[in-house]
């Protein structure tokens, strides 16, 4: 009997870490594509809720609202009922609408106070305009703050400053009095003040008419929203009516829902439809689990020996050796094992995915016959 | 910027063009205020005090002692041209400054205003 040493059984033990790490790569992308699949079928699944309750409930007809009520048994939606709920919300609405319009109307016209901001913008501008040709010039700021041309003029005639401030008024008064008729610094002073005034009582008209069309702007808006709401009563009802009996609906099983409406064809094609979605929901999950996450625990365990092995065979000294018979069985070859397992799932998969025939499903067979077919045929769940 | 030095000499030239004969650093009692002028005619009574943050004189004048040499200026008993600017860059703001100072003095004296 030949005995395999330490490394060779390095050797294998390495190769076979390097392998199984592929292999666990390319089952966490199945998984990832599995989570994919999963979010596409309930998208679709949505879809074909909606297409059910359309087709359920294409109107608020009163015989059809009466038929339905009777068959779901559920009170609240028969047409007298719907009805009388609807007529209430529109009388709410319109309560709604004429108290706005009626607020609308008390507050005037938005279009007048647009006007009036502009005009207030076109009448602000000449006193800015004079305001900037003061306060452009560098002394301006300092005399005016100063109080120079008025009683409160701090500073006397023995000071220096006030010869510095004298000389500057005189020079803003031969620069500044000519364009705006002042005479004396006094009346420059007079005019600033005044500008400064009516740009002020301006900008407070401004900010008043702001102020008011801002809130007839959200008036409007209300006013909009109320109208809109008002001329959907019906059609939000519709949705809502829709909503209820999907809740109800989706308490029965997706099989039986199937066979409560064989005879309303549309339905019954809608209710077939959600019945092999949830059906083939449900076959991924277990091929996934069975040929995907099961196999990469599996393999998980077996790099987790692997790499133990590592690193007791990479010790000085260890003579570890192993029989070749035995090594054999050891390290076989798990690449066919593997390749097989990825043909049948991923053709299991492409079938489940590809399959959009609802309605040829026949009493009789499973969903997973119809789809996939006979062979290979769906893998055990756990515990079975 | 003109230094308190070079202040003190244009406002001297000023004062004495004008016929005035300036002491430098002569102690003044006002009333209640007490204050080295930097140039004064004890005669005319008229001076001037230079008054620059480098010598710290802006803490020698409080606001009561302003109101006490300005109403004596008021009732013509002396004329304190007080430059109270901290920074002066041309001289000849100075010397303009002075001269207008200066012929106020002049119309008041002849009789326009105050004493």
């Amino acid at each position: 009997m030949v005995d395999v040493g330490p490394a060779e059984l390095r050797d294998a033990a390495a190769k076979r870490a390097a392998m199984v790490r592929d292999e666990l790569d390319r089952l966490q992308e199945g998984i990832d594509r599995h989570h994919d699949d999963v979010r596409r079928l309930r998208r679709e699944l949505g879809q074909a809720w909606e297409a059910l309750t359309d087709a359920l409930v294409p109107d608020l007809d009163g015989a059809r609202l009466d038929r339905l009520s009777a068959r779901l048994e559920a009170p609240s939606l028969a047409a007298a009922s719907v009805h009388a709920a609807i007529e209430a919300d529109r009388r709410e609405l319109e309560r709604g609408v004429a108290d706005l319009e009626a607020e609308r109307a008390r507050r005037g016209d938005s279009a007048a106070l647009a006007e009036r901001l502009r005009e207030i913008k076109a009448e602000m501008a000449p006193h800015a305009e004079v305001i900037d040709l003061f306060e452009r010039e560098h002394a301006w700021r300092e005399l005016f703050d100063l109080g120079y041309g008025s009683a409160g003029y701090p500073l006397r005639w023995w000071q220096f400053r006030y010869y510095r401030h004298r000389r500057h008024a005189d020079e803003l008064l031969a620069s500044l009095g000519p364009q705006v008729g002042a005479a004396t610094f006094a009346e420059l002073r007079e005019r600033y003040l005044a500008e400064r005034e009516a740009r002020a009582a301006l900008a407070r008209e401004w900010e008043s008419c702001t102020t008011r069309k801002s809130a007839l702007d959200n008036l409007d808006r209300g006013l909009r929203v109320a109208l809109a709401a008002r001329d959907a009563v019906a059609e939000r009802h519709l949705a809502g009516v829709r909503r209820s009996v999907r809740k109800r609906l989706h308490k029965l099983p997706p099989d039986e829902l199937a066979e409560r409406f064989t005879d309303l064809p549309e339905v019954h094609r809608a209710a077939l439809h959600i019945a092999g979605l949830d059906a083939k929901r449900r076959a991924l999950e277990r091929i996934v689990h069975a040929w995907i996450e099961r196999p990469r625990t599996e393999l998980l365990e077996l790099l987790n020996g692997d790499e133990r092995d590592l690193v007791e065979l990479a010790r000085d000294g260890c003579e570890r050796a192993m029989p070749w018979e035995l090594f054999v069985d050891a390290y076989p070859d798990l690449r066919p094992r593997w390749s097989e397992r990825w043909r049948i799932f991923e053709r299991c998969r492409g079938a489940l995915l590809g399959f959009d025939d609802y309605a040829s499903r026949t009493a009789g067979m499973s969903w997973w016959q119809v789809m996939v077919g006979v062979d290979p045929p769906p893998p055990p769940v756990d515990g079975d | 910027m003109i230094s308190e030095a070079e202040g003190c000499a244009i406002l001297t030239r000023v004062f004495e063009s004008r016929g005035y004969q300036i002491a430098r650093d002569v102690l003044l009692a006002v009333g209640g205020v007490e204050l080295t002028a930097d140039g004064w005619d004890a005669e005319a009574r008229v001076g001037f005090e230079y008054m620059t943050l480098e010598a710290g004189d802006h803490a020698d004048l409080t606001t009561e002692e302003m109101a006490e040499l300005d109403e004596r200026m008021e009732r013509g008993e002396l004329f304190l041209f007080v430059i109270d600017e901290t920074r002066i860059e041309v001289a000849a703001d100075l010397e303009w400054a002075a001269e207008a100072f200066l012929d106020e003095v002049s119309r008041r004296r002849a009789g326009g205003e105050g004493g």
